[in-house]
């Protein structure tokens, strides 16, 4: 299923203060592929999240893509990237006009559907229990359909419905041509897609 | 651009707050501009001018401020890096939403201008709109742009970076922008301030649009 890679990280660091929170991390990210990012708090998972996004510069090392351009990046991180005062659906609907979708009101009420948040969908993001802002911002995240998807402990606060809701849309979303990172610290996290595991600790790859 | 501009005015107005706030400190500075000067000193349009873009600017950071809180909890820098609008438009959207802000502060602010220093209507009113709007421009711009510089600040910097760093950009503008206002005020050619407002503006919202990628956090 897996095809060329979508992202490459050779020898990446990087260093908050005087805390090395990578240490010369080499990964390639196929596409097709499911990535299991495991390790415990403080390992390094977010880090090295936040450095495949883009949106942090490495101390050393680098992040590249196959073809010289990143390729689009849905992430899914502890901040859930979505305007307080917006409503669900709103969110949603900037974030597919943003991507260029068609028809963007219809895109941001069905991923609301998706993401069982219906009842919720006129509902400021303020007003939204922890839960729920989680499930918002899983919808945000996938909703543009990118080529690299990265989920930082996409089911934490959210219920057990909710995760298995949410566990079905990952399911689906794996395609010969996108690559999904999961970084948890449970390693049993969707054990039905197998996913090629991956281990930090102390800023280090095991595995 | 638009939709970007939307949003963050939406936000704004959804949050009483903060622009309560805003239009309340504005009032308070303005007001105590007008009680601080004699009566002969406030008469001087150069005064008046200056009481009202002063107290507009200062009111449209405290707004400024307030959103870079906002953002910094939610992140959605990161969802506007990350969408795959090009900064130049993300840039242009969020200035918009500024200079929007500022007009709007202004539009209250005015008829207190008139009423504290005692400004009749006069044919130079036009002229000093066109100034406002162009120096609102350049004021916006820079918010954005040193907004996006400090986002990323903890602690004291968090709160003090966006004054500390626009400040020595922006007096000039205001300074342009007041003296051009009481330039025609007095009936005489303010002509060259609107050319250094617009230059102005042309030169922020170049530097802002081609950095502003790279300040975002976009590789």
């Amino acid at each position: 299923m897996t095809d060329g890679p979508i992202l490459r990280i050779d020898g990446l660091s990087v260093r908050f203060g005087r805390t090395l929170a990578l240490d010369n991390v080499n990964l390639v990210l196929s596409a097709g592929s499911v990535t299991l990012l495991a390790g415990e708090n403080g390992a390094g998972k977010s880090t090295l999240l936040w450095a495949m996004s883009g949106l942090l510069i490495p101390t050393s090392g680098r992040v590249s893509a196959a073809n010289g351009k990143l390729p689009s990046v849905g992430f899914l991180a502890h901040q859930p990237f979505l305007y307080e005062d917006l409503t669900v659906t709103e969110n949603l609907e900037l974030a597919a006009r943003l991507s260029g979708m068609p028809d963007p009101a219809d895109q941001a009420r069905e991923a609301v559907e998706r993401v069982g948040l219906g009842p919720h969908a006129a509902k400021r993001v303020s007003a939204l229990s922890r839960g729920q802002i989680q499930r918002a911002a899983f919808a945000r995240a996938v909703l543009p359909g990118p080529r690299l998807l990265l989920m930082d402990e996409p089911f934490s606060n959210v219920d057990p419905e909710g995760i298995q809701t949410l566990s079905a849309i990952l399911r689906a979303l794996r395609s010969p041509d996108r690559a999904i990172v999961i970084a948890s610290h449970d390693r049993k996290i969707m054990p039905d897609i197998s996913p090629i595991l991956v281990e930090l600790r102390g800023g280090k790859l095991l595995s | 651009m638009t939709e970007i501009a939307a949003a963050e005015f939406k936000i704004e107005w959804r949050s009483p707050s903060a622009w309560v706030t805003s239009l309340l400190f504005a009032f308070l500075v303005l007001l105590t501009q007008a009680l601080a000067f004699p009566a002969h000193l406030a008469a001087l349009p150069e005064i008046s001018f200056a009481a009202f873009f002063v107290s507009a600017f200062f009111a449209g950071i405290l707004s400024e401020n307030a959103r870079l809180a906002r953002d910094r909890r939610s992140g959605t820098p990161y969802f506007l890096a990350l969408s795959a609008a090009a900064p130049e438009r993300v840039f242009a959207g969020k200035s918009l939403a500024a200079f929007a802000i500022l007009c709007l502060i202004q539009c209250f602010l005015f008829p207190f201008l008139v009423l504290f220093f005692n400004l009749p209507f006069a044919p130079a009113w036009p002229s000093a709109l066109g100034l406002c709007l162009t120096a609102n421009a350049a004021l916006a711009c820079l918010m954005t742009l040193f907004g996006t510089v400090t986002f990323a600040w903890k602690g004291v910097g968090a709160s003090l970076g966006l004054p500390i760093l626009i400040l020595p950009m922006a007096l000039p503008v205001l300074a342009a922008a007041s003296i051009g206002s009481s330039l025609a005020w007095a009936g005489e050619p303010m002509v060259h301030y609107l050319k250094l407002l617009l230059a102005t503006d042309i030169a922020v919202a170049v530097v802002g649009a081609l950095s502003f990628g790279k300040l975002l956090g976009r590789a």
